[in-house]
């Protein structure tokens, strides 16, 4: 291509090629209105910047930066280290994070699902909400006098697990004012703390008491006791069980059929190869017939 | 030499304006000298060695992308001019071999005449008449308040514009009285540009230097140039 020079300068020239393009060139010792064939052009300080992964340190800086915080804010408050179940007769699963706080509450049975209602524990310490948990039982009628907490490690390391139950144990047992058996799951053997015993009866039972109402005899209908004999309680309770003789007591009690009971049906007596129904059947369709030929 | 403190803001200065650019150059020979003579191992002849050109240019480069807060000047402009004359010699080492490979009776004439530093009687007239036509060209230019340096600073980058800016010159190729218009008034009949062209008034404003060279290379005496662009028409 062939390039006019149009203006020179100590380090550049100007030229025009025949694309209608005006320059920058390297100027080797030109003149304005020399034709050039070939120019070195002058890298354009916006083009000549190319991609590196230098100008990319900044900002990688800051994403890896801004990824780690947030790992460890996971790490901290969202990831679960360890899972403790309370069981006092409801039963409830406590997810725990590294900050020890509970992370999520769950019940796994019907009683822990009532008890966690309108109870918002999440973010608690583990063995304070562990305390509200067996307070609300107790006020629920839950928990009583002499019952037995167990706690379960469902998850975590062991160094953790034993310092958890220990913890919940000891807050248990200084807040708790009722006598209560804690049960430590991983040892299997329960662990009695000893508590000075409650002065005062439970609400429940006094609730209990009042809920009956006035003027009617609270005297309980006596309820037959159950027997249990390997036998369902059915055959216990009918006359059936005197004849238990592999066979149904129906044949028994009926009169018309016991005495026919030959080990064949009443039917089978005026049984002749033709049954009722099908001269029944016969006969409609002599009339049927009728209708047709007429 | 400069003190840092002057450095810096002849530096700042430079980036803005070309003349003060040169100047700074102007300053620095010395030193472009030094280093275009390590590279080669020999003393620099400036009307003979490419190496000194590029490492001008380069140097210029250097200025134009200098950032105070990366370092020391000298020491980046060292690094400039040195990757350019590494890039020049390896371009002209590629050059040369395929030059070697391709070589044949015709192609060495060719080459002959290019290469040929004794120009013929009537290539002597036809260059002064170019140089002169180029220098009024420039003068032109002045008169509107421009140079040829922010004409190629203001030429587009991309293709779709360059097209779009061959149309406004076809249009005005074909209109006598507008180019008249002005020369006259020193100012490009935009309205008129937009109006008959339906070209948007923003790309032209934003390419005006450009396009003020082009419609100037079509008013009276500029046959040199126009023959330059007269080969735009192919493009379309």
């Amino acid at each position: 291509m062939k390039y006019l020079v149009m203006e020179t300068h100590l380090s550049y020239a100007v030229v025009l090629d025949e694309k209608g393009n005006f320059l920058k060139v390297c100027n080797m010792n030109f003149e304005p209105g020399d034709e050039v064939v070939d120019v070195i052009r002058m890298k354009e300080e916006e083009k000549t910047k190319v991609f590196s992964f230098t100008s990319l340190k900044p900002a990688l800086g800051l994403a890896a930066s801004f990824l780690f915080i947030s790992l460890i804010i996971w790490q901290l408050f969202f990831f679960s280290i360890g899972a403790i179940g309370i069981n006092i007769n409801p039963s409830v699963r406590l997810e725990i994070n590294r900050v020890e706080r509970v992370l999520e509450a769950v019940g796994t049975n019907n009683d822990g699902i009532t008890l966690l209602e309108g109870l918002d524990i999440k973010g608690m310490p583990y063995d304070e909400a562990s305390v509200l948990l067996a307070k609300r039982s107790y006020e629920l009628g839950m928990l009583e006098d002499g019952s037995q907490v167990r706690l379960d490690i469902l998850k975590g390391k062991d160094a953790w697990s034993e310092q958890a139950l220990t913890k919940i144990s000891d807050r248990l047992s200084e807040t708790i004012t009722i006598n209560i058996e804690i049960i430590r799951e991983q040892e299997f053997e329960p662990i009695v703390i000893p508590i000075e015993p409650r002065t005062t009866e439970p609400e429940k039972e006094e609730e209990d008491e009042s809920e009956t109402p006035s003027g009617v005899d609270a005297k309980p209908e006596p309820v037959p006791t159950p027997v249990t004999d390997d036998l369902s309680d059915y055959d216990d309770y009918t006359d059936y069980d005197d004849h238990i003789d592999d066979y149904t007591d129906y044949s028994d009690d009926v009169d018309d059929y016991s005495d026919y009971s030959d080990d064949y049906s009443d039917y089978e007596d005026d049984y002749d190869d033709v049954s009722d129904y099908e001269y029944e059947e016969e006969s409609d369709y002599e009339y049927d017939d009728s209708d047709y030929d007429d | 030499m400069m003190d840092a403190l002057d450095l810096t803001l002849a530096l700042e200065e430079a980036k803005k304006d070309s003349r003060s650019c040169d100047h700074l150059i102007g300053r620095f020979i010395p030193f472009i000298k030094s280093q275009t003579s390590q590279f080669i191992n020999r003393s620099v002849d400036e009307s003979v060695d490419d190496e000194y050109s590029i490492a001008m240019l380069a140097f210029h480069e250097a200025i134009l992308s200098y950032d105070k807060n990366k370092g020391a000047f000298i020491a980046y402009a060292k690094k400039v001019i040195y990757s350019r004359l590494i890039d020049f010699t390896r371009k002209e080492s590629r050059y040369e071999s395929r030059r070697v490979l391709d070589y044949d009776e015709d192609e060495a004439s060719i080459f002959n005449q290019i290469e040929s530093t004794e120009l013929k009687p009537e290539e002597v007239v036809s260059q002064k008449s170019a140089k002169e036509e180029v220098l009024l060209f420039q003068e032109e230019l002045k008169d509107y308040g421009i140079s040829l340096t922010e004409v190629a600073d203001n030429n587009p980058k991309q293709e779709r514009t360059k097209t779009l800016c061959i149309k406004a010159l076809d249009y005005m190729k074909g209109r006598k009285d507008l180019l008249e218009e002005m020369v006259r008034t020193k100012r490009i009949p935009l309205s008129e540009l937009v109006k008959e062209t339906g070209l948007s008034r923003k790309t032209l404003e934003r390419h005006r230097k450009y396009l003020l060279a082009l419609f100037l290379a079509y008013t009276n005496g500029f046959e040199t140039i126009r023959e330059y662009l007269d080969q735009l028409g192919g493009q379309e």
